[in-house]
């Protein structure tokens, strides 16, 4: 079983088609934008970090930049930067050349002249949005696919019937040899030793614990209930009490496979299987987050709620160009008015007419019909754009 | 009228055999009979309040201080007496963890 997509020299396979503008520093988001306008099949990726930032912080936003620029869908990358940012150019066109795909970087310090970059720039991208556009899909094995599992709008119905949907696909498209990365730290408060039970071995379970232990001393600190922000208000009414309920519903999305590795954030998994992502658990950084692990498809599943009303994702950018993203609901009360703006709706089970198991076919449909371009997702419509938001632990400056 | 009845009866689940809650999938009334599945086997509980859709009700008596269990594994505290049949909730169960105002 499996899909169509973009066969990339590296091997790997493309569920879109993309070019991807890319700014080094938040401080010239707005050439990247100016660079895509009027091109096709051109994105432009802005973000929010800078010389304002940190150490670690600077460091993760390179090796974040670079595995995002190298995530399958991308063709290839116009790379811009100011040349005297911390977050060294030359590293992340080095570290983009290993992906093997179109890369071409230009510096305000290199060429002098601003419109001289955004010339080069277009240039550049018009040529690659050639290319990608003469690609035709071709046969690919879910063995090819690393998929991404979010929850969110959470309520009691997520892990009665929609994580458990997503949980059923996990598990399928890890049987048939695949990649399936969840994260969300916050949200695994409560069921880490559940997880670190499921861990390939010793290692994999003490970086699962050890990642719950940081996320909970950094909210102790702060001297909070985590209560109101984990769960939120929107989680309480949904019937969610507590953190720990939360989070035992929440990593059901991810199925039953053993934790091959926990990954730090934006980094690839080594092998292939059930992965977890030691990261934020709010959209915008998520996204960006599992993107750059190299998830071409993600699956967000969802409760009911007022979160589940708003036609964006909830606390993310309207529009993420790099991957796709399924919105799947599986509360019934007040379906009506979400009609249009999920993807697809579970709350079948709730319901009685259907088991976990024919969602979950039904999910899995809906996965290759996203994954082979036969269908777009409600998300992939939006239109605003801002810049990308990459997980930032230290001082802004 | 008695089939018809049923067929209408309201319902909620319990996520594993060690539970001492289940979560409504639809809105009851006081005195409302629920049926209550367990895995394969169900059951019939009368609750003791109004209770929305979602949220949770005690299938047995919970003491203050006892462990809120679900999914069989705990999921918080109970801050009070909660009899069988009543709204389990952020009044009378309270987390464990990520509570640095205790501090």
């Amino acid at each position: 079983m499996g899909f169509q997509g973009y066969r990339r020299s590296n091997g790997s396979i493309g569920i879109r088609n993309i070019v991807a503008i890319v700014a080094c520093t938040g401080c010239i988001n707005e050439i990247p934008r100016i660079i895509s306008q009027g091109i096709p099949g051109t994105i432009p990726l802005g973000h929010n970090l800078s010389c304002s930032h940190l150490g670690s912080d600077l460091e993760r936003s390179m090796w974040t930049l670079a595995n995002l620029a190298g995530n399958p869908n991308v063709y290839g990358v116009v790379l811009v930067g100011m040349g005297c940012e911390q977050m060294r150019p030359e590293k992340i066109y080095e570290d983009i050349i290993q992906f093997e795909k179109p890369v071409e970087l230009f510096t305000l310090r290199d060429i002098g002249d601003w419109n001289e970059v955004v010339e080069k720039g277009k240039n550049a991208a018009q040529r690659m949005a050639r290319q990608a556009a003469a690609l035709r899909r071709e046969g690919a094995e879910f063995g090819e696919m690393t998929l991404g599992i979010k929850c969110g709008g959470s309520d009691t119905t997520s892990g009665v019937v929609s994580n458990p949907v997503a949980g059923f696909v996990a598990d399928r498209i890890i049987r048939e040899g695949g990649t399936v990365i969840f994260t969300e730290t916050p949200e695994i408060l409560g069921a880490e030793h559940v997880l670190a039970k499921r861990a390939v071995n010793k290692e994999v379970a003490a970086r699962v614990l050890e990642a719950a232990e940081t996320m909970e001393r950094r909210v102790k600190e702060m001297g909070v209930d985590l209560r109101g922000s984990e769960p939120t208000p929107a989680n309480i009414q949904g019937g969610l009490t507590t953190i720990e309920e939360k989070s035992l519903g929440a990593i059901i999305k991810a199925g039953n496979a053993p934790l091959q590795g926990v990954l730090s954030y934006g980094q690839r998994p080594s092998a292939k299987g059930l992965y977890f992502m030691d990261g934020p658990a709010r959209t915008g950084e998520l996204l960006v987050g599992v993107a750059a692990a190299g998830c071409q498809l993600t699956i967000f599943s969802m409760g009911g709620g007022l979160p589940s009303l708003l036609p964006m994702l909830p606390a993310a950018p309207a529009r993420f160009p790099v991957m796709p993203v399924i919105k799947m609901s599986g509360n019934p009360d007040g379906h009506e008015k979400r009609r249009d703006i999920i993807d697809i709706y579970v709350g079948t089970v709730v319901e009685g007419e259907e088991t976990i198991q024919q969602a979950g076919e039904r999910l899995l449909s809906e996965v290759i019909d996203v994954a082979s371009g036969r269908k777009q997702t409600q998300f992939e419509g939006g239109t605003y754009e801002e810049p990308l938001l990459i997980q930032i632990d230290g001082p802004s400056l | 009228m008695k089939e018809r009845g049923r067929a209408k009866m309201k319902k909620a689940i319990v996520m594993d055999p060690k539970d001492n809650v289940a979560t409504l999938l639809t809105d009851v009334n006081k005195n409302d009979v629920v049926q209550v599945s367990t895995g394969e086997k169900l059951t019939e509980l009368r609750v003791q309040e109004k209770i929305q859709f979602g949220h949770k009700f005690a299938v047995k008596r919970i003491d203050k201080g006892e462990n809120v269990v679900k999914y069989g594994e705990v999921i918080g505290q109970a801050t009070q007496d909660i009899d069988e049949g009543h709204h389990v909730h952020v009044h009378n169960v309270e987390s464990l963890r990520g509570r640095g105002d205790l501090q």
